[in-house]
């Protein structure tokens, strides 16, 4: 009970730049689970996003970001996949960015103490770079949607297995930059 | 810990090896997530599963292509030196990235007592908006070779010896994905002395009792001897004014003159019990802050006036201040100050054993709350070995007493009719005792001290 007391005295410290921050997580989080979501869904299961979009934002730091991420991401292919939706460049991109800012925003907001005064300049900062990513993302769509055939491209055996070799090079190279000394 | 001062700057223990810097939690999830995801797009030639990838593997690749590799400087320094309680203090935490890239934020701890309000941020000028301070961390933007300082200001509340720090900071760069090592700094050690009620006694000191030989002394203070013309101070008495200089020089001079007296004033501080609850300047005092206060008023009094003024402790460590005066001894007596601490004792000397080591001719204003029956017994003492005593009571007079059962208001009651009594009883040994309220507090008791010195004493040992 003490310790409850003491969580919700502290709750009262907490500061702007964090909370924004926490917000910018939510917001995401129910943006890319409601755009990846299949069409049709009761109230019920959207009040079950909202919830679960609020996790990531509670507890940025935890495993509950990955689990949304994931959630978006396997709703998208159920969707594409299943229901055999066929998902406009909009919504797929406006996806991708809920993904990105899912994960962005809750990478600053776990490094972010809850009660910290914040330099305006990190948040600027972080919102900068968070937009070249998109607008780089953008160009990078545009590009592939102009360059490929289409959205769903039926590959022969060696293009595949080319592509997964890309693909595992592609995965080596950031899990070696990351653990890069 | 080392003492306060501009410049005096911490050493920081930073080394460069490859263990600073660890991934965190994001850098994994990003790598699992963005995976994943292509694997799936080779896997079912879709193009759309590449694009929600994209940002995650772009993000990635950008923030981990430039690798921070040193860690952070952290110094931590004061700006002012010697504060006075309800003074202002700064402190500066510096980070230094002395990288070839920039920090994305660096969180800064300060740790310091709960009697320093300090508050701040990056931005000293930034306006103020939401909570400030309160030993909250900062985050502050750190470019590259760069050094960020984090001011820090805010008022001491109570005097006494305070820490300062220990600072620590970690940086995190690449957009989140990695965090350093935490480097730390040492304490600082902050003295704030303590805040002088305005006390005067303009009355009377038993100078009858003070005065020692005809001559006149060579220290500077109240007297006839012309000593000099020097700048007007604040404390300096109107009447010594001198205005022919002031005119011609179109700043206030004064007369200054030498003492005529020696007398010796010598400050007992009743440390047995400590009562109340201090909540800094401004607040409530207890007992301690009242008996450190009024002792530094008294000294400052008596010491501006040229007299000799020690200062003793009546407690378990019995430490003592010899006697001497001037601007000197008024420093000495404030830092002597800061080391007063509650020290209960089984057994204490007993007045007759303090009186040994005070001079016969000295006043002795004793502040003791009268918590205990040793205090009493030790001014009764004191005043029969022919001492000049005055008893200061430093008891707050809006202490409350915790509400047990029905029975405490009574025995509150019953133990301050009780106090009340000791205090008459100590009056009739010829110990006037006076509760403190700072100026003209002693002016009624000194007239009375002085006229009781002319007197042969009431009762003798």
């Amino acid at each position: 009970m003490k310790q409850l007391i003491q969580q919700v005295r502290e709750l009262g410290r907490i500061t702007g730049a964090p909370l924004l921050v926490r917000g910018v997580v939510f917001v995401a989080a129910c943006a890319g689970l409601l755009l990846a979501a299949p069409a049709g869904l009761s109230s019920r299961a959207l009040l079950g996003f909202v919830a679960l979009a609020a996790l990531p934002a509670v507890a940025p730091g935890g495993v509950s970001v990955i689990v949304v991420m994931l959630a978006v991401v396997g709703m998208w292919l159920a969707d594409t996949m299943l229901f055999l939706a066929q998902p406009s460049l909009g919504r797929l991109l406006g996806t991708a960015a809920a993904l990105y800012l899912l994960h962005s925003g809750a990478a600053l907001a776990a490094v972010l103490p809850y009660d910290a005064i914040v330099d305006h300049q990190v948040l600027m900062r972080w919102g900068t770079r968070a937009l070249l990513v998109l607008a780089a993302t953008g160009v990078l769509t545009l590009l592939l949607v102009n360059v490929l055939p289409g959205l769903y491209i039926t590959t022969p055996t060696v293009a595949l297995v080319v592509g997964l070799a890309v693909v595992a090079a592609v995965v080596a190279l950031l899990t070696r930059l990351g653990r890069r000394p | 810990m080392s003492q306060p001062g501009e410049g005096d700057l911490e050493p920081v223990a930073s080394t460069d090896t490859g263990d600073n810097w660890a991934p965190t939690r994001a850098l994994g999830r990003a790598v699992l997530v963005a995976g994943l995801l292509l694997v799936a797009a080779v896997l079912l030639g879709r193009t759309d599963l590449v694009i929600l990838a994209a940002p995650l593997a772009l993000s990635v690749a950008f923030a981990l292509s430039k690798r921070p590799r040193s860690l952070p400087g952290l110094r931590l320094s004061t700006v002012e030196s010697f504060p006075v309680e309800g003074g202002d203090l700064g402190a500066t935490v510096e980070v230094e990235n002395r990288d070839t890239v920039g920090y994305d934020l660096t969180v800064v701890h300060l740790q310091h007592s709960p009697w320093l309000r300090l508050e701040g941020g990056a931005d000293p000028n930034a306006p103020r908006r939401g909570p400030r301070g309160g030993n909250r961390p900062y985050v502050t933007f750190v470019p590259r070779g760069v050094a960020t300082a984090v001011e820090l200001a805010g008022p001491a509340t109570r005097w006494g010896r305070h820490w300062l720090g220990p600072a620590s900071a970690h940086a995190v760069a690449a957009d989140g994905l990695l965090v350093s090592r935490a480097v730390v700094t040492g304490a600082l050690g902050v003295k704030v002395y303590p805040l002088t009620d305005p006390f005067k006694a303009d009355e009377a000191m038993p100078r009858a009792a003070g005065l020692v030989g005809q001559h006149r002394s060579r220290r500077p203070g109240e007297g006839g001897e012309l000593a000099g013309v020097r700048q007007f101070a604040p404390g300096d008495r109107l009447r010594r004014v001198d205005w022919r200089v002031s005119l011609r020089t179109e700043r206030l001079h004064v007369a200054a003159t030498l003492s005529d007296r020696d007398a010796e004033v010598v400050v007992l501080l009743d440390l047995l019990a400590d009562a109340g609850r201090s909540e800094g300047v401004g607040g409530n005092a207890s007992v301690l802050d009242r008996t450190v206060r009024a002792a530094a008023a008294i000294a400052e009094h008596y010491l501006h006036r040229g007299d000799r003024v020690s200062v003793l402790e009546y407690g378990a460590s019995a430490r003592r201040l010899r006697p001497a005066s001037g601007r000197r001894q008024y420093l000495t007596v404030l830092e002597w100050l800061l080391d007063a601490h509650p020290s209960p004792t089984a057994q204490e000397r007993g007045g007759a054993q303090l009186a040994a080591g005070i001079s016969a001719a000295a006043l002795v204003v004793v502040l003791t709350p009268l918590l205990d029956a040793r205090s009493a017994a030790m001014l009764a003492g004191l005043s029969r070995s022919g001492r000049f005593v005055v008893a200061v009571d430093t008891l707050p007079t809006d202490l409350a007493s915790p509400t047990v059962n029905s029975w405490t208001d009574l025995s509150y009651r019953l133990w301050r009719a009780e106090r009340d009594n000791t205090m008459g009883q100590l009056a009739e040994h010829g110990v006037p005792v006076v509760a403190w309220a700072g100026a003209g507090s002693l002016d009624a008791v000194l007239r009375d001290v002085a006229r009781l010195a002319a007197a042969p004493k009431a009762v003798r040992t």
